[in-house]
């Protein structure tokens, strides 16, 4: 710890086997292209896997070279191949430190630890230690923590979680099955099957075409539903295997949470450097009462993109309050909020139509006889309107902050007066006949600002809320 | 009850924002002589070009003229021992306000166009969020920079 210490050598397999992913498309073609069948150059065809041996010495040299230990009031880091680079990171600096396991570290029993210090906006620097011995990586945690009553890894000796929380299967099943992932697929397929365009020859499409017209519709239909289940059962088990074995639990001072069933996340964040939750219903989940919870943190989210961590990735939005009465007090779901005024209403619905304008071109095709069918967009429209009127909602209770909008998702945003970082009130031409304004606040996620905003509240509410926010 | 902030920026600004805009119209000049231009080499009728003098004229004499004016005429900010508030915008009339423990850094900037007209604007940035004052005097510039870092004792642990 005191002297520098290599990593576990796992780290040399890892370094080579991220190096061998980068070079893939490359290493394909040539292998695939090749040098030219002519030639009769034997050094080219054994080229590639000269390369691989490099790319697998280059990972052990990487290895060899790469130190880290603690020195003072700073844990060192140095490495680099060709070019020496030393990084030192003070102990008061560290915000956070989480470990990771992928499916090779379990084999060895390794941990990935993560870095992270609390920079200005934008995030801070950090470092990762690609695989250390678990029982080092507590002993270095616990070493960095000196002095310091902030985060560490979890198994230290002697303190007890003050409360924990764990998924129940049932809601972990509700999350998967309901989990939009389907919209993020498609597109996916989509790109997949843009990329292999090129590889497939061009009568295919005339083959399949043929192919296909020899079913009725109601085998293409079948088949484009067995498509989309294959989808959402792809996520689905995507979903299980992310938050399978959610535990989060509560210290005095911090929030430790695991989850994953093949790859193990753990991700700590102080409570300190919490900013705010946002409560997060889908349109497939506010049905079944079920929504989500993020928290906002001031940087050291941990991996889950640095953004904002899932404090808990489903939850039956009437026991959310029983479980932050324990986790995060203050942060309780209200009794009731302000709606807006009635005179909104037109608003909401008038901007819920704008869409509609890019189908004006498409009335000169259409003929007279079917334009009663441009009533169905119409009306969708307009209850989206009124239902996002409907779910625009605020509160300001003491120092505790709410405000609730939909855009497809009902968003809740939960945050105190001293985690917001400024507060606007705007007031455009339109508003101003009505005596409206729209009220916008910003707060601190994961190293960068999130804005949050409400349109159409009545003008004084808003002013009131602007004195609220002046010091007091 | 204090309803607006009360200081206004330099009156140059004004000019300085005219020069912008002359700026921006100079494109809609051209088009319009390449209009007339081609109205005279090809049959496209005459009048087409008028119509397009005539547009240029009314989006000129906005971004020149009234714009501006009430640009400059919106603008008000005020520097308080605990808070900024800004007040600005067009069509959209904007009043923030920024409370001093959470400014992270004041800078005060500068470019050519500014610095010919002796002014500066002031940016003030959060942890989450930036915003600015266009065109001061260098010296109101300055002195507005350095009140707001001395009364910005951000705390470390308090973003």
């Amino acid at each position: 710890m005191f002297e520098p210490t290599r990593l576990h050598p796992l780290a040399a397999g890892l370094s080579f086997l991220k190096m061998l992913k980068e070079w893939l498309v490359p290493l394909v073609i040539f292998f695939f292209v090749g040098p030219g069948n002519e030639g009769g150059l034997v050094w080219m065809r054994i080229a590639p896997f000269l390369f691989i041996l490099l790319l697998g010495i280059y990972g052990i040299i990487h290895w060899l070279r790469f130190t880290y230990h603690v020195e003072g009031e700073e844990l060192k880091i140095e490495y680099g191949v060709f070019v020496r680079k030393k990084r030192y990171i003070p102990k008061k600096r560290i915000q956070s430190i989480d470990y990771t396991q992928g499916i090779f570290h379990r084999f060895f029993n390794v941990v990935k630890v993560s870095i992270e210090t609390a920079g200005g906006a934008g995030g801070g620097a950090e470092a990762s230690l690609a695989a250390i011995r678990k029982s080092d990586a507590d002993e270095l945690a616990s070493i960095l923590r000196e002095d310091k009553e902030t985060e560490q890894g979890e198994s230290e000796k002697g303190e007890e979680p003050i409360y924990t929380y764990s998924l129940p299967l049932k809601d972990l099943v509700i999350a998967a099955s309901t989990s939009g992932g389907l919209g993020v697929l498609l597109p996916l397929a989509g790109t997949f099957g843009s990329q292999f365009d090129t590889f497939i020859p061009e009568d295919f499409y005339v083959l399949a075409f043929n192919w296909l017209s020899g079913f009725s519709w109601v085998i293409i239909a079948a088949m484009a539903f067995i498509s989309v289940f294959i989808a959402w059962f792809i996520s689905f088990i995507g979903v299980i295997f992310k938050y399978a074995n959610f535990r989060l639990k509560r210290y005095e001072d911090r929030i430790v949470i695991t989850r994953g069933l093949l790859e193990k996340r753990e991700l700590t964040f102080p409570l300190q450097r919490v900013q705010g939750l946002r409560v997060v219903e889908n349109i497939l989940r506010q049905p079944f009462g079920y929504g989500t919870v993020h928290v906002e943190s001031a940087g050291g989210a941990g991996p889950e993109l640095g953004v904002s961590a899932m404090l808990f990735p489903i939850i039956k939005k009437s026991r959310l309050n029983e479980e932050l009465k324990h986790i995060l007090p203050g942060y309780e779901l209200p009794e009731d909020m302000h709606a807006l005024p009635k005179r909104s209403l037109r608003r909401y619905i008038l901007r819920a139509l704008l869409p509609g304008l890019l189908l004006i071109p498409t009335f000169w095709l259409v003929p007279s006889s079917f334009w009663f069918l441009y009533l169905v967009p119409i009306i969708v429209l307009i209850f989206w309107g009124v239902i996002r009127f409907k779910d625009s909602k605020w509160l300001i209770e003491g120092k505790s902050f709410f405000m609730q909008d939909r855009f497809i998702s009902r968003t809740l945003l939960i945050t105190e007066k001293r985690r917001m970082q400024d507060f606007e009130v705007q007031q455009s031409i339109f508003q101003r006949r009505y005596d409206l304004v729209t009220m916008k606040t910003a707060i601190l996620s994961g190293g960068v600002g999130r804005t949050y905003e409400l349109k159409d509240i009545d003008r004084n509410a808003g002013k009131d809320n602007f004195h609220w926010f002046i010091r007091s | 009850m204090r309803d607006e902030p009360s200081q206004q920026i330099a009156p140059r600004a004004l000019t300085v924002w005219r020069i912008y805009g002359a700026l921006n119209s100079l494109f809609l000049v051209i088009l319009t002589i390449v209009s007339f231009v081609i109205a005279f080499l090809t049959p496209i009728p005459l009048w087409i070009s008028f119509v397009i003098l005539l547009i240029a004229i009314i989006i000129i004499y906005l971004l020149v003229y009234l714009l501006p004016k009430i640009r400059y005429r919106v603008w008000r900010y005020e520097v308080r021992e605990f808070e900024i508030e800004l007040k600005y915008g067009l069509f959209i009339i904007r009043k923030v306000l920024i409370p001093m423990v959470r400014v992270q850094h004041v800078d005060t900037k500068q470019g050519p166009i500014l610095r010919h007209f002796d002014l500066s604007s002031v940016t003030i940035s959060t942890a989450a969020t930036v915003h600015e004052i266009p065109a001061l005097d260098n010296e109101t510039a300055d002195q507005v920079r350095d009140y707001i870092s001395k009364m910005a004792r951000v705390t470390e642990e308090d973003v």
